[in-house]
């Protein structure tokens, strides 16, 4: 997909280290738009919207957040946030920022794990980014269907 | 394909908009020599225009604390202005109460200096200074915590409070091409004035924790200003409850040791809250200063211990434990160091058990 000279621009924002160290595309050598348009496309086969994602991941977020250490929820996942000080902002230069913490989640049915950024849940739900592969906070939109048991909310 | 179709036309048009306001205001105009007048004439600065406010501040020598490098998204860096300097902008709302809107209170580096201003500040925003310095020694003491200790080569020395912190300069390394500077409380005690030492963890992506944690190496030279923060110890409390997680460790332990060192009068128990044995650090240290002095207490407590830790010590969030060694409020004070949602939940607990409000005093990540 052709990008205009503006998403190449945030896109070379998100190469570069001015607002992370660890970059928001990774290893990942698409263009930003081919990156999006790819993960949207697995989505579709999920019958999950970019929503149902950043809802589930702010579900477990907030549970988290209520606890000062690791805690069972729902009888099934093991959640823990890692509070870190500052906030980042979007790489979309839309104002928006979000805190450094951290949330993980395993899934204690099927031992495999996952975490976040609290930005991830701003890129997913406004952005439809999912970051690139190899990046530190990459979110595989199928790995995290399942491990968090993410059903369609239709 | 819809959604994502809007999604990418919406931020497409709302770069382009930014661009040509940028460009427009660069091309168009040319502010001059502008006069910032500062506490009532108190000190008057001549700066050229078109910088923000704490950028054009710092250039004087004057240095507004600031967490995040002027990205807006610290909140630190606010400033009263005595007559305004145009509207609020949405960047700023999130860190304003509508006192301070009213009251003419804005973020410095979301302030842009295009005519004369006149501001007021704290009259201690004059004694900080920026210090370069070498480092001496670096230390890892958990597996994402490192400690770091500088020699302060000009000035020589510095002056500052238990409690207090410094805001460090990163260097551009690797992809990051953009200095950036962090806030990290002193580790160490006010009366060894030529170093200081910080404690800082390692921040997953962090443009500055990713540099001292894997740039940084000893012998290097490293920049910093300070000292800033009204963390630090207050008149009053018989004794003193400290409660600190993480890097929170950091302020507390230069206040420990401040009020030892002094011979001051007052009981202390630290409260340091983690998860498992592996995130304890400085154990023996406080388990000696706890020998040594009958008036210190050390109580680390885990929230997630598992077998393998041998823990033979408290368990529990910290809020719980805080409950069971401290029965009342009764001539105490509380000092708090660590994140929004530790030191959330402590406030509540200890104003449970009696602590008036304006006995806690917290210093938030």
């Amino acid at each position: 997909m052709k990008q205009g000279p503006d998403f190449k621009r945030i896109e070379d924002n998100m190469r570069s280290g001015q607002l992370a160290a660890h970059q928001f595309l990774g290893t990942d050598t698409r263009a930003l738009t081919d990156i999006i348009l790819h993960d949207q496309l697995l989505l579709e086969p999920l019958g999950l919207t970019n929503q149902d994602i950043a809802d589930r991941m702010l579900y477990f977020t907030e549970r988290a957040d209520e606890s000062l250490g690791p805690q069972v929820i729902d009888g099934v996942f093991q959640v823990e946030r890692q509070e870190h000080k500052g906030d980042i902002l979007c790489p979309f230069a839309d104002n928006s920022h979000a805190s450094k913490s951290i949330t993980r989640v395993t899934n204690m049915q099927t031992g495999k794990g996952v975490a976040w950024s609290d930005l991830n849940i701003h890129l997913i739900a406004n952005h439809g980014f999912y970051e690139g592969h190899g990046a530190t906070f990459r979110v595989d939109p199928v790995e995290y269907a399942e491990v968090l048991e993410i059903k369609n909310s239709k | 394909m819809t959604v994502l179709f809007t999604v990418l036309s919406l931020s497409f048009l709302a770069t382009i908009l930014a661009g040509i306001v940028v460009v427009a205001d660069y091309k168009l105009n040319n502010y001059g020599v502008c006069k910032i007048d500062i506490n009532d004439g108190t000190r008057s600065l001549e700066v050229n225009g078109g910088s923000s406010l704490l950028s054009s501040l710092a250039s004087q020598k004057i240095f507004i604390p600031s967490a995040c490098g002027g990205k807006a998204t610290c909140g630190l860096c606010k400033v009263t202005l005595a007559e305004s300097a145009g509207p609020v902008l949405p960047t700023e709302e999130p860190y304003l109460s509508a006192v301070e809107m009213e009251s003419g209170v804005r973020l410095a580096c979301q302030v842009k200096v295009k005519h004369d201003l006149k501001i007021l500040i704290p009259e201690e925003f004059f004694n900080i200074r920026h210090f370069r310095t070498k480092v001496e020694e670096v230390k890892q003491l958990t597996h994402d915590i490192k400690q770091f200790r500088f020699r302060l080569l000009e000035p020589e020395t510095i002056a500052f409070k238990a409690g207090q912190y410094v805001q460090i300069d990163s260097k551009p390394y690797d992809k990051v091409t953009e200095a950036v500077s962090r806030a990290y409380s002193i580790s160490s005690v006010p009366s060894e004035n030529n170093i200081i030492e910080l404690i800082i963890r390692l921040v997953p992506g962090g443009i500055c924790t990713t540099f001292m944690h894997q740039h940084v190496k000893e012998g290097d030279e490293i920049t910093f200003a300070g000292p800033f923060g009204d963390f630090y110890l207050h008149e009053g409390g018989d004794e003193l409850v400290f409660i600190a997680g993480g890097s929170g460790l950091a302020p507390i332990r230069s206040l420990v040791l401040d009020i030892l060192e002094k011979n001051l009068d007052k009981k202390m128990k630290f409260f340091f809250g983690a998860v498992r044995r592996r995130d304890l650090y400085y154990y023996d240290f406080f388990r000696e200063l706890e020998v040594k002095h009958d008036n210190f207490t050390y109580i680390p407590a885990l929230s997630g211990a598992v077998p393998e830790d041998e823990w033979t010590g408290d368990e529990g969030l910290i809020t719980d434990v805080v409950v069971r060694h401290v029965p009342d409020a009764e001539g105490r004070q509380a000092y708090l160091c660590g994140s929004p949602g530790m030191i959330n939940a402590c406030v509540q607990v200890l104003t449970k058990i009696g602590l008036p409000r304006d006995a806690i005093f917290f210093d938030e990540f």
